[in-house]
């Protein structure tokens, strides 16, 4: 049971990490790809985020 | 005379060189009895033995180190790091040894290693397996950085690096592994087995290092690329109806600024591309190169069109990889905005 349960666990996971992204039709917005480099952007990735944006 | 891929090309090189050269070793992580994570060395092993092409630990800085050690001492290894994005903790010897050897002993010892490592992205490797570290060893004195972008040219620099009495890093595009790739993920996968460029004599030759090859002769504007943003780079120039002429460095040092000052003195404009972010990345580099050595000829300000500043993303790869739209948007501002 605890076998099943575990596997079961592990799909639903893996699911859900391929629901978002190229792999999956729920995308993010684009403009999170530059989130989380540094506490606060600098003006590189600024100007690099709305160009991607733009896209 | 055969058709092969890369992998089977760079094979080719390793296994021609190892029947001619006895003091050419091959190893490195599932570089032996494995035969490469790639199957780079597949067969080696068998064929020459485990004393000639072994399996390494995992220690990047291990296997540099080692491979400088038997450089010195007579041998010619060829050590790979089974991932690009792996090479980091080897960069202390690639930079502090491998490269400054013949400097610090004046010429009295060398380190005639080459350092097989694939790189690049559009294979869904995310940030561990994606990286294009390319300019970080180009700011090494000492270090040559070659990246072929054929199964010819890949076995032909292959055997000049082995050859060269210098450390050589041999970055293999892995998406173009297989066959090229134009940085369009939707359109079929395409064969090397199909590609003029697959055919590969069988036995020995050798490529100039520091030699560029014209892939597209053109009059409007210059492209610079090298690895898989060389098939980017002919996209671009089919969708963009633009008469780009396209430069495949092959090798960024070292460099062929003889063919890059006569194409963008003819074309009178210039754009980069390579897939590692942009911020102190190779076309950094030749941006300034260009600026010195063509500044009357140049009619628009030169572009670049790279990765962004951020770590590779897994989940925007298609973003992040350099598409030929991006690059025909860089064509049209510096040539049909510039008049």
């Amino acid at each position: 049971v605890l076998e099943m349960e575990l596997t079961e666990a592990i799909r639903a996971a893996a699911r859900e990490a391929e629901s978002v992204g190229t792999l999956g039709k729920s995308k993010p917005p684009v403009g999170e790809m530059f989130e989380q480099v540094y506490k606060a952007p600098d003006w590189r990735l600024e100007r690099q985020r709305r160009e991607a944006d733009a896209q | 005379m055969s058709r092969m891929t890369m992998v089977q090309a760079l094979n080719s090189a390793l296994d021609v060189m190892m029947d001619r050269d006895s003091s050419v070793m091959v190893f490195g992580q599932d570089a032996g009895y494995f035969g490469g994570v790639f199957r780079v060395t597949e067969g080696l092993q068998r064929k020459y033995g485990a004393e000639r092409c072994f399996d390494a630990p995992i220690t990047e800085g291990g296997i540099v180190a080692a491979a400088i050690g038997m450089g010195a001492n007579g041998l010619r290894p060829v050590a790979e790091i089974q991932f690009a994005d792996y090479i980091y903790p080897a960069y202390d010897q690639l930079v502090s040894e491998a490269a400054r050897l013949r400097y610090r002993s004046n010429g009295e010892f060398w380190a005639p290693i080459t350092v097989r490592t694939p790189y690049g992205g559009g294979i869904f490797g995310g940030q561990t397996h994606s990286q294009s570290p390319e300019a970080i060893f180009t700011h090494a004195p000492g270090l040559k950085t070659v990246i072929p972008s054929t199964p010819y040219d890949a076995k032909g620099l292959l055997i000049s690096a082995i050859e060269d009495d210098d450390p050589v890093v041999f970055l293999e595009p892995k998406r173009i592994y297989s066959g090229p790739f134009d940085g369009r993920p939707d359109q079929p996968l395409e064969s090397w087995l199909k590609h003029p460029e697959s055919e590969v004599p069988d036995g020995y030759y050798a490529l100039p290092l520091g030699a560029a090859a014209v892939r597209r002769s053109g009059s409007a504007v210059t492209v610079l690329a090298y690895g898989t943003m060389v098939y980017v780079a002919l996209a671009a120039a089919t969708e963009s109806g633009i008469d780009a002429e396209i430069i495949d460095l092959r090798t960024l040092v070292p460099l062929d600024l003889k063919t890059i000052v006569e194409s963008v003195n003819k074309t009178g404009r210039c754009v980069i591309v390579h897939e590692a972010p942009c911020t102190s990345g190779f076309a950094g580099e030749l941006t300034a190169l260009v600026q010195q050595h063509c500044f009357y000829s140049l009619e628009a300000p030169i572009e670049r069109v790279t990765g962004w500043d951020t770590p590779y993303p897994l989940a925007f790869e298609w973003d992040y990889f350099v598409t030929p739209a991006r690059l025909v948007q860089a064509l049209r501002r510096v040539t049909l905005e510039s008049l």
